[in-house]
């Protein structure tokens, strides 16, 4: 039991050496709004009537940026989260003869990372969050023991 | 007789003020703006950014190289920070690249010239989108060009 403090303060600090080496310094770009980026085949009916849906679709809410481009027949656009792929593909639908669909690239061949990209977003938090609950824990006992340590020689 | 002093005092401060704006020698000269300024800033990069990625998932040519990324919004975002964090640090603007070197990101991938080229017109496109002075787009790409050693055909 009394070895407890000291293996979560060991812990605390292999937690914390851990955030240290995968933590990211602040930059600007933190603060930016989320993105997803969504490919359409829109079937326009010529290299105009693309151009002008992409130029359209600049100005939705939410749309950070749109491109067609001709030779693969696909309007991109990059949108905040709160824009679904869904929605934006009803818009088009408005200003496009023909209904567009949303482009499903294939799964690149090779070998892929284990790991969830979404899992290593959280990591430094997890890492951060282990270290500083380690030495609450391992601080509270120290207290509390330390308080049984005192009073012990005062108990007749 | 205090406020007197008081403002005299004042006066002759604001007279040594002026007379030292007037020696041309303390003039300090106003730093050149930097490439990060004369692009516009976070702003403006992170538009050319977003721009280059929609003309890169368009573009049939490498669009493929990009579709695991695209299909997850966790490495879109990734791509996308790491790519204004390069354009900023390059620049001169308050950030840090945070990602891989090229060379690492790009080992065994095996991209061609081809490819590359097809790239960085995209990343011209994206540029022309904004209106880009030239001056602006050329230091822009003296300092991306030197990575192409890195990228291609590792």
């Amino acid at each position: 039991m009394r070895k407890l403090p000291f293996f979560l303060v060991l812990t605390s600090l292999l937690c914390f050496a851990g955030w240290l080496r995968v933590a990211t310094p602040y930059s600007p770009s933190q603060d930016l709004p989320l993105i997803s980026i969504t490919a359409f085949e829109i079937h326009a009916p010529n290299v105009v009537a693309g151009q002008a849906l992409a130029q359209a679709a600049r100005s939705w809410t939410g749309v950070t940026a749109a491109t067609y481009n001709a030779n693969s027949g696909l309007l991109v656009l990059s949108h905040t989260l709160d824009q679904s792929a869904s929605s934006l593909k009803s818009r088009i639908d408005i200003l496009n003869p023909h209904p567009a669909s949303i482009k499903v690239f294939p799964e690149p061949a090779g070998a892929k990372c284990p790991v969830p990209a979404s899992a290593l977003a959280v990591l430094p938090g997890i890492l951060l969050g282990c270290s500083a609950v380690s030495l609450l824990i391992a601080i509270m006992l120290f207290i509390s023991n330390a308080k049984r340590w005192i009073m012990a020689p005062l108990q007749p | 007789m205090k406020n007197y002093l008081v403002l005299l005092s004042f006066l002759s401060l604001t007279l040594a003020g002026m007379s030292c704006g007037e020696n041309k020698d303390d003039i300090t000269p106003t730093p050149a703006p930097n490439l990060y300024e004369r692009l516009g800033g976070i702003n403006a990069i992170t538009a050319v950014v977003d721009q280059f990625l929609a003309n890169v998932v368009a573009d049939n040519a490498i669009n493929a190289r990009f579709a695991a990324t695209v299909a997850d919004p966790f490495r879109t975002q990734l791509l996308r920070n790491n790519l204004i964090d390069q354009i900023c640090a390059g620049s001169g603007g308050p950030c840090q690249y945070k990602g891989k070197t090229m060379l690492e990101a790009h080992q065994g991938m095996q991209i061609t010239e081809a490819e590359f080229n097809a790239l960085v017109a995209d990343l011209i496109a994206a540029l022309d989108q904004f209106n880009v002075p030239t001056q602006e787009k050329n230091d822009l790409l003296a300092i991306l060009g030197p990575m192409k050693t890195d990228i291609v055909d590792q």
